[in-house]
């Protein structure tokens, strides 16, 4: 699979599944981790993100590429409002997948330093476990079981939420 | 891996997902431990600072709330005060509300957190004297907020801690004092205002001549808003002005003569508080388009109320002290749309449809406290203003003597007020029945006012039981001031020693009553029946009862019976019925609280006296067996257990003798099963203490 367009220079990336995304400088640039590779020279032909497998990778280009491609507020003062209102449905759209695959862009994301990614995906997870309760958060996050409080400990803080705290 | 959750925890604000992330594991809970920046603590159900200290010592803005309905705090502030000033380094901002505060807490808390405090707020507190806030002058020098509201100082007050606070502490942005007693003059004011001139942007102060506030005013450049002004017919205002960026004004008295003072600043008012002046306001109000608060007293009833519709189309809070009807109440719901606090101190002939229409077109507002003169039922008005107003948090309704309000409405309030927290009811036209209606419902509710309602001890404390969330009812007593009466298990201390041995009886013969249902027959309905005692009209008793009661989780039924004591209960007695008991008979145990101690005073109709701190041998004997005494206390001699009371008899009319034993120590298992051998012993039951 790959990403190209025109003339402008090329960043290979290569994700833990040893899958290459060739993608534009300027998508990858998006990426605070990458860009500083680039200025610190220190980015060869490909670069390898043994942590991002390929399904998390794709997706992040995916997004990369569409706010790279948006008008940014620093290179135009008034963006038009369209433009705007197309990010941020492309936005919404992007985040309507499965919690396992957001938890793993977000965690992509933080290495990667992608701030609005980061941002998204916090959002959108907070979103989804607003006003649920702590069973409910468990399924959504699948937490593991041994990490679990122990009945008493639950119970005190339970109480403590109820009564004592706001 | 790192987590998740350390990322997303800064985007959640809401504090019911803070708490319910808490619960999430072990990992979620450490985190909001360390990371929670505020937190309310209500301090009669936090007996403990240092368990507060423990679980969120990075707190940077705390608030300490006593009890409500008091105008004498009876909490004091001592251990908390000490707990901050030992831990919580980072603690910016405190806010105290209905405590006991001493001059030695202010003075404390200056010395070891007054660097670092940033917003101090002291409502509705007594106890301190103008030395305890000249140590907040002294050491809280970078306060940027300072609020004392409800405060009773003290008469002698100069208003040198003012002075002090004024040369000492220059970045004030915010200051409120709202005093019930004690001075400071329109000089020291104006050194305030100058002091702080850089930074001063709220002051709301106890009223003083308008006249003589020109200097402060000249000196408040950022002033934006003010409250706390008089205005005096005798005072020379031509060259008044007020700060030039004003957007928020409140001035009692002021004569329609005299509103040409404001004309200048009518298209940047977003609040107005004109009260006292007994005149019509329409010229003003009709001025001011962007008014986001009003609180006023214009007399001009519906029509004024059709002007603030038509024009201040931004308007969220209103309060309103003159009459009005339900004419203008439609005129105004229909205008501002964006209200979210709506109090009307006069509704005359207030129809259903006027109600409905707040629901229609109210669809933020939040708080609605209404006092109503009038005949006509408003039951299906509430209903569907409920129905619409689905964000209300708080409902007054007062209705004084009339009864507009009635138990369907209570009903409706219950169905429909699925976000209320707090409920004010002052009504005559309802009952019982209403209140449990309403206890069916109302699943936020957390605080619940009554005056003047109708209503029997026995259904209060059955609310209590139906509304888990409610942390405080209180109602007025016949002496004019307020009767807390908490709803839940951690009373004062002294309270909760009390009440403890009444809570083992309950738990105790509740045990009791459940060994003895027979094999096979099912759980049956579980009957308690209190005995007690204090004067009706104190509401704390139903409740004391209620959390008795509370210690067991069973489909149970309670009957409360009166006679007069000075014992918080008198007898508690458990009956199961439509099962059979292992005795014979139906079953039935009765206790009671001697010298602090639980008792077992009854098991069927035999009276017996066993303390119920031990343990409890039950046996029934089998038909012409003899020597059962002689046999069971044979083997408790040989196992060394010493028995401290017998009884023997017939729990019913011909039925077999039951023997009741008490013994300190625990017989050992070999022990009961030689009892449980023995011929004549037909059935047997023991109870562990």
């Amino acid at each position: 699979m790959s990403t190209s367009s025109s003339s402008s220079k090329k960043i290979v990336l290569k994700s833990a599944d040893n899958e290459t995304f060739e993608i534009d400088e300027i998508v990858a640039l998006e990426s605070q981790a990458i860009k500083n590779m680039i200025e610190d020279e220190c980015a060869d032909n490909v670069i390898p993100l043994g942590n991002i497998d390929s399904k998390t990778l794709s997706k992040i280009i995916e997004y990369c590429k569409k706010h790279a491609e948006s008008p940014k507020k620093d290179d135009n003062a008034d963006i038009d409002e369209k433009a705007v209102e197309d990010l941020k449905s492309f936005d919404a759209e992007f985040a309507k997948v499965d919690m396992p695959l957001i938890q793993d862009i977000l965690m992509a994301a933080n290495f990667l330093n992608i701030d609005n990614l980061i941002g998204l995906m916090c959002r959108t997870i907070a979103d989804r476990i607003k006003g649920k309760t702590p069973e409910e958060i468990r399924k959504i996050l699948n937490i593991n079981k041994n990490d679990l409080l122990s009945p008493e400990q639950e119970a005190k803080a339970r109480e403590e939420n109820s009564w004592a705290f706001d | 891996m790192e987590n998740v959750i350390d990322y997303v925890l800064p985007y959640i604000h809401d504090g019911d997902d803070l708490k319910s992330i808490s619960l999430v594991s072990r990992t979620f809970y450490q985190l909001d431990c360390i990371t929670r920046k505020h937190l309310t603590v209500h301090l009669h159900y936090a007996p403990n600072p240092s368990t507060l200290s423990k679980r969120f010592p990075f707190i940077d803005s705390l608030t300490l709330k006593g009890p409500p309905g008091s105008d004498f705090p009876q909490i004091s502030a001592t251990p908390w005060i000490n707990e901050i000033c030992a831990k919580f380094e980072c603690l910016k901002s405190l806010h105290i509300r209905g405590l006991l505060v001493s001059d030695e807490h202010l003075a404390l808390l200056a010395k070891t957190r007054g660097k670092d405090l940033r917003s101090l707020k002291i409502c509705e507190c007594r106890g301190f004297s103008e030395n305890g806030l000249l140590h907040i002058s002294e050491y809280c020098n970078y306060l940027t907020t300072l609020c004392l509201k409800f405060i009773d100082v003290d008469r002698a007050m100069t208003g040198e801690w003012l002075r002090e606070l004024a040369l000492r502490n220059t970045p004030i942005e915010s200051l409120h004092l709202r005093l019930i007693s004690g001075n400071y003059d329109v000089e020291i004011l104006t050194l305030v205002a100058q002091r702080c001139s850089n930074s001063l942007v709220s002051l709301k102060v106890s009223p003083m001549p308008l006249n003589h506030l020109g200097d402060a005013f000249s000196h408040a450049v950022k002033l934006q808003d003010f409250a706390g002004a008089v205005f005096d017919e005798d005072g020379d205002y031509t060259s008044f002005k007020f700060p030039p960026s004003i957007r928020g004004l409140g001035i009692r008295d002021l004569p329609i003569t005299s509103f040409s003072l404001l004309l200048p600043y009518v298209n940047q008012l977003r609040e107005l508080n004109l009260t006292s002046s007994k005149s019509c306001q329409c010229f003003l109000i009709e001025r001011c388009p962007n008014l986001e608060v009003l609180i006023t007293d214009d007399v001009c009833g519906d029509m004024g109320l059709r002007v603030i519709g038509r024009v201040c189309k931004k308007l969220r809070k209103l309060t309103h002290y003159g009459y009005v009807t339900h004419m203008g109440l439609i005129a105004l719901v229909q205008g501002c749309i964006n209200l979210e606090y709506l109090d009307f101190i006069r509704l005359l002939n207030i129809s259903n449809e006027a109600i409905e229409c707040v629901g229609t077109h109210l669809k933020n507002l939040r708080d609605f406290r209404m006092i109503l003169l009038n005949k006509a039922s408003i039951d299906n008005g509430i209903r569907a203003m409920l129905k619409g107003c689905i964000k209300l948090k708080r409902l007054s309704l007062s209705l004084g003597d009339e009864e507009g309000l009635t138990d369907v409405g209570l009903g409706y309030i219950g169905k429909y007020g699925h976000n209320l927290t707090y409920l004010y009811l002052h009504c005559k036209g309802v009952s019982d029945a209403g209140l449990l209606e309403l206890s069916k419902g109302c699943p936020k509710l957390r605080k619940l006012n009554l005056l003047g309602c109708p209503f029997s001890e026995q259904a209060v404390a059955t609310l209590v039981f139906n509304i888990h969330s409610l942390r405080y009812v209180w109602g007025e007593n016949g002496f004019g001031t307020t009767d807390l009466a908490l709803t839940r298990p951690t009373f004062t201390a002294e309270v909760l020693t009390e009440l403890i041995p009444y809570v083992t009886l309950a738990e105790k013969l509740h045990k009791l009553a459940i060994q003895l249902i027979a094999d096979g027959s099912g759980l049956g309905s579980v009957k308690i029946t209190y005995t007690s005692s204090i004067a009706t009209d104190n509401l704390d008793t139903p409740l004391v009862r209620a959390m008795v009661a509370k210690g067991i989780c069973v489909n149970e039924e309670q009957v409360f019976v009166d006679v007069s004591s000075d014992k918080p209960l008198e007898i508690i007695k458990v009956q199961i019925v439509d099962v059979e008991s292992r005795l014979a008979g139906e079953i039935k145990v009765e206790g009671r609280v001697k010298d602090g101690v639980p008792h077992l005073t009854k098991v069927g109709a035999l009276d017996v006296d066993v303390s119920l701190e031990g343990n409890i041998i039950l046996c029934r004997q089998a038909p012409d067996q003899p020597n059962i005494i002689t046999s069971v206390s044979s083997i408790l001699d040989d196992d060394n257990v010493i028995i401290s009371s017998m009884s023997f008899g017939r729990i019913a009319q011909r039925k077999q003798a039951v023997m009741v034993i008490g013994v300190d120590e625990k017989p050992s298992k070999k022990a009961l099963n030689r009892i449980d051998e023995i011929p004549a012993v037909d059935e047997f039951v023991f109870l562990a203490s």
